[in-house]
Order: C-alpha cells, then structure tokens, then sequence
C-alpha cells in the first residue's frame, strides 16, 4: 500500500470510543475528526476525563478489552483501526513513536538503559547485530543530549533523573525513525525547567526530521509557544480547532475562552474568573451540548441540539452561539 | 485583582512578622548513608496578612521547609518564631496550642481526608482541640461549609461522592476549623483541573481578606504563584535564591535561576510566546546529597566563574531596596 501523494500524513475520521462497564456504556470519545501534515505539530487539549488519551489509545490499539471503537484514522494508506494486532504492532515503535507521561512506565526496571533502547531498535530491525544495535542507541543517545552516553547506557532506569528517562523513553519511541509522534502529556510529571528542555527536543525533532507530532495535554500555554493546530476537546467531542493564533485569538467557544479566563499568567497578574462547574462525567452526559450547564451563553436550543463544528472567524467551532458571543477582549 | 505591595523586611511602622523562620536546617539520614541537607540555613519572614509565595522545582525543600514550620518534621537547626515567640523546642502541651493558629492544606485533598468519615465530622474534628459543646461545633461546621461555598448537604457525603475541587474545599474548610492564623498552603491547587483552579483561588483570596489570614502558599505553578503572592521566595537545592515582591520578581527576576525558571514557564498566548527568549538550563538539578561548593545553581548557570565555585553567595540586598538575591553576579 502506498500513500497517495498529498494526503495528510494522519487523517482520523469520526473517532468514536465506548468503554462497556457493568453498570452500562460509556462513551469517551465521540466522533472527533483530526487531520495531521508531516513535519507539523498539533496540541489535543482538554481536562481530565474529556476522551484525548483513550482517543490516542485508540489509534495505537491501547485501549483496554472491552473498549468498542470505531471510524477510521488513515495512516500511510492504512486505516490504523482496522489493522490486526499483529500488523498494528509493527507501527507501534516502528512508524508511529509514543512518549507518555510517566517514562518508567515504558523502561523496564531491571534491565540497563542501552540494552532497552537496542532492544527497541532490534524489534523492528531483527536482522541488525547486537552490537550495531548498542552502537546505535548510544548515538542516539548521544543526538538526544544525554551527555556522557557510552557510561550512561549501562545504567538501570532507577539511577536516571525524571528529565533523563524522558529522553530515553524519547529515544526508544523515534529508535526506528517514526513519521508519527504521538506524546500523551510527555512533560506533565516533570519540573518546568525540565518540561522546556523536553519540548524542545521535541520540537526540534519533529521540525529536523519532517515528523507530525500530536501532543496531548491540558496545558493550553503549553501548546501556545509550539503547536500548529489546537484541538480543544470537551467531554469526548472538539468544541474548537484551528490553527494556534487564531484560536488563541478568537476563543470562538465558550469553554476556549473559560479555560484560558481561568489560567493565571506570569507575564502579568490577571484577575481569574472560573469557568464555574465541573466537567461532566462521561457515565452521565448533559443532552444537548455537553457544556451548556456551565456555559454563560447557553439557551433552550443548547439542551436539546448537540453543535457540529463550523467554521466561524478563521476556527472551527461547535456552538450554536457562535454568532450571538462577542469577540474576547484584548489580552493583556 | 492587585493587591497592595507589601514591604520585605519589618521595620518601624510596617507589619511585624506573624511568623519567621531563622536560619533552618534540616538534614535527613540519606538512603545510602550519605546525609542530604534538605535545607540549608533558610530563614523567611511571613508578614501579618500577606500571601508568600515559595516556588522551585523538586527537591529545592519548600515543601520540607512547610513540614519543618509546622514542626510536622523536627529541623536539624535553627530557630522557629511565631508572633516572636519561639517555637522550635516547644513542649507538646503548647506545640498543640500553637497548631490552633498555625493550619496547614495538602496538595491532594483525596488523601488528606478520612475516606469513612463524612465531610461534616472531618470539618468539625479539628474541633475537638476548641473548649466547645456540641451543638456549637455543628453550628460552625455548618458555617464553614458555607464559607467555602459547599452546599450544606454535602455534609452528610464521604469524600469519594465529591468532585476534586469540592475535596480541597473541605481541606480548607478543616483548616480553617480552628479558626488559624497562618495557613501553609502545600500545593494547594496543582492537583486540580484549571477551571477548578481558579475557583480554589478566588476562594482562597476572599478568605484571606475576610479572615485576614496570613498564606504561606508553597507549589510549582510560578503563574499561580504570581496570581496569589504578595511577596515570592525562590528556592533552589534546599536554598532561597531571591526573595521580592512578586510584581518586582516577575517584571525583573535577579537571579540567573529565576531567569531561567520564569522564562520555562510557558505562556498562554502565541504572540506573546514569539516575543520570547527562552533560556533552557543544560542538565539536572544536582544530588542534593552532594550539592555543589560554593554557589550551588552554578553547575547549571551560563554566568558562573571560578569565583562561584570558591564561596557562597549570601541573600543580600545588591541595591537600595527591599529584593533579596544570593548571587555573586545578579542581573
């Protein structure tokens, strides 16, 4: 199967994800449509429980027995959900690369640091020699700033820090030099110093190696200073996307402009204002649009009608307000 | 919301401190052996009424700095002053007394709270420290529960049944049970969602005008640290590096650390992201169990000569002023 020229490199069409459970379904993902370019970046965000990490889980085949998933997600000419294990297995650490949030979940405690990464490039390499393999994970090591690697790669995970097993889990999920990134909170659990020297490498590994990278975090200003395109995700649907400025700039739905009305800035002290409320639970979902309980522009229609996204002001978005909500005002 | 800029050091006619920390060490017997100094001769002083904020990343010892305040962990050295009255070797008898003024919030609400108790008792236990009847202890659990903006039917909820925001509510309103001076707030909002966040927030400000409580206010987050400080402390491998005013430190940090942690910080809006240089530090915080000679940031810092490695900075006023900064070579 070849990839017809042109077409994105990702292309995920109407993504649902059910989770069945004895006390009935519950859907995490509800039809969500995501398009990625090589060598561009795109932020998923949304807070805890809105669906970004089961609809990843989705793609790579992740998600836990018992999750019913269905649409499409074409990669290279292949629809990622309908791929057998065994098939979806050669792109899992083969063309599409996973950093998570927590690195140690991805090492393997008793085994030493360049053995795991060798491992990782024997698995989709077998005929390579083992000590090609060491050769070549200590290089990468190398090229992801690990200073002093010919030392470092006989030591255990335990002995690394939070920001160095990061960089290895980086250089096991690009060891067979991916075309897909997907990083689930990559820098969450790290302190901020760490978290910039992360995103950097990412980025710089994404721009230099023609990589599209989907990083997936709750952190709006995360993704301000790096993304290409911003999904804001909303109890299992995008309420919001489009290229970063513009979103940034429009806020066109009223759960885009909550989030960033109640994050505090440290270039300038802002009074915040909450969006008031919590996320639903996906077990029990509002009818109508899922925000309109917390929403300061809701009326009647916004109970019964789910919104698809349309385009409005340069963003797509899913509200049927959309016209009736003035433009933000100007940020300080 | 501005808040009136508070002064750095007491002096005539400014606020005495409600609580000060002098020169504190604390040393624990480290896993193999070799002792860690957690904190190293830290010394702060909480104004009465005010919000300081103490920031840096894992391992700096803010939050062993809280626990060593509160006496909830014993400091290795120094002395410890509430309303000038010394505390550190103080009997259990008035340590118990001591805790009514001095109350503390965790980071996860979830494991702070009795998972079998119901929300009413968990607010109304701290009470039992307090010389009162019954009746009165539910009359003001009652009250609390409004004061935190809980609807008074969650009082008979376990804390299973409530959202992460309702849970730190509680946490608060247990804090507060005492009726507190201070409140050392450990991470308070970093375990919550942003929208939440910032409820926890504005609640937290009402409080402290209503109350007038005195915060100690202890996380990670500089944007949160900013939105709620009067002053802020910036500590780094068991060390305060700079202590200001927090409109001062974050217009125009000194220190080469805060430099670089400021500018890590990401910020919500991609022009202003394009405006900015970003200093990205080279390597990991050092082992605490081995910290660097001289100036400990100096491992990591572009602006380090050999003088740095010879002798410690001390926290020093470079300029008429009132902003602290221990750095040989501040900005």
């Amino acid at each position: 199967m070849t990839r017809a020229a042109g077409a994105p490199l990702l292309e995920v069409r109407d993504l649902r994800v059910t989770f069945r459970s004895r006390t009935g379904e519950v859907a995490a993902v509800r039809g969500i449509d995501l398009t990625l370019e090589a060598g561009r970046i795109l932020g998923l965000v949304g807070e805890s429980g809105c669906g970004k990490s089961a609809a990843m889980r989705a793609l790579l085949g992740l998600n836990p027995p018992g999750a019913v998933t269905s649409g499409a997600a074409w990669f290279e000419g292949a629809d990622l959900l309908r791929l057998k294990p065994r098939e979806l297995r050669r792109h899992r650490g083969g063309s599409i690369g996973m950093v998570l949030q927590n690195p140690l979940s991805a090492l393997n405690p008793v085994h030493r640091i360049g053995d795991q990464i060798a491992e990782a490039i024997c698995l989709h390499r077998p005929r390579l020699s083992r000590a090609r393999a060491r050769g070549e994970a200590i290089e990468l090591m190398a090229r992801l700033s690990i200073a002093d690697p010919e030392r470092r790669a006989g030591l255990y995970p335990h002995e690394f820090s939070g920001g160095m097993r990061q960089r290895v889990a980086i250089a096991i999920a690009v060891a067979n030099g991916p075309r897909l990134l997907i990083a689930d909170e990559p820098t969450t659990a790290l302190d901020v110093t760490v978290q910039a020297q992360i995103i950097e490498l990412l980025v710089e590994l994404t721009r230099a190696r023609g990589l599209g990278m989907i990083l997936i975090t709750h952190d709006l200003g995360l993704l301000a200073g790096i993304a290409d395109q911003v999904a804001v995700m909303y109890a299992g649907r995008i309420v919001e996307t489009g290229p970063t400025e513009e979103v940034f700039a429009a806020r066109g739905h009223p759960y885009t402009r909550g989030l960033l009305a109640s994050l505090p800035r440290i270039d300038a002290r802002v009074g915040l204002t909450s969006i008031g409320g919590s996320p639903p639970s996906p077990a029990r979902l509002p009818e109508g649009c899922a925000f309109h309980p917390r929403c300061p522009f809701s009326v009647d229609m916004c109970a019964t009608g789910a919104p698809t996204l349309e385009l409005h002001g340069g963003v797509q978005v899913a509200c049927h307000r959309r016209e009736a909500i003035p433009p933000p005002e100007r940020a300080p | 919301m501005m808040t009136q800029p508070l002064s750095l050091r007491a002096g005539p006619g400014l606020p005495a401190p409600i609580l000060e920390a002098r020169n504190i060490t604390k040393v624990y017997a480290g896993v193999s052996g070799a002792p860690v100094t957690a904190l190293a001769n830290v010394s702060l002083r909480l104004l009465e009424g005010e919000t300081l904020g103490l920031v840096g990343e894992s391992g700096c010892g803010k939050s062993t700095l809280a626990r060593c305040i509160l006496r909830l962990v014993e400091p290795t050295a120094g002395e410890l002053l509430y309303r000038e009255q010394p505390y550190r070797a103080a009997a259990a008898e008035d340590m118990r007394r001591l805790r009514r003024k001095l109350q503390i919030v965790f980071q996860d609400p979830f494991a702070s709270l009795h998972p079998r108790m119901r929300v009413a008792d968990i607010i109304a236990e701290p009470m039992r420290l307090l010389p009162i009847g019954r009746q009165l202890r539910r009359e003001r659990t009652a009250m609390l529960l409004e004061r935190v903006q809980l609807a008074p039917d969650l009082g008979g909820r376990y804390p299973h049944e409530l959202s992460g925001g309702q849970r730190q509510r509680v946490g608060i309103a247990r804090a507060l049970a005492v009726e507190p001076e201070v409140v050392v707030l450990d991470e308070p909002v970093s375990a919550l969602d942003v929208s939440i966040q910032a409820d926890i927030l504005n609640l937290l400000r009402r409080l402290q005008e209503e109350l007038r409580l005195s915060y100690l206010f202890i996380a990670h987050d500089l944007a949160v640290v900013r939105n709620v400080s009067h002053r802020v402390a910036v500590m780094y491998l068991g060390k305060v590096v700079e202590l200001a005013g927090a409109d001062e430190l974050f217009a125009r940090p000194m220190h080469p650390y805060t430099r670089a942690l400021l500018s890590a910080v990401p910020i919500p809006d991609p022009a202003a992201e394009r405006r900015r240089t970003r200093i990205v530090l080279t390597g990991d915080i050092p082992n605490p169990a081995d910290p660097p000679s001289g100036c400990r940031f100096r491992t990591r810092c572009w602006k380090a000569k050999p003088h740095c490695a010879n002798e410690e900075p001390q926290l020093s006023a470079p300029h008429a002023g009132a902003r602290l900064v221990a750095c040989h070579y501040p900005e």
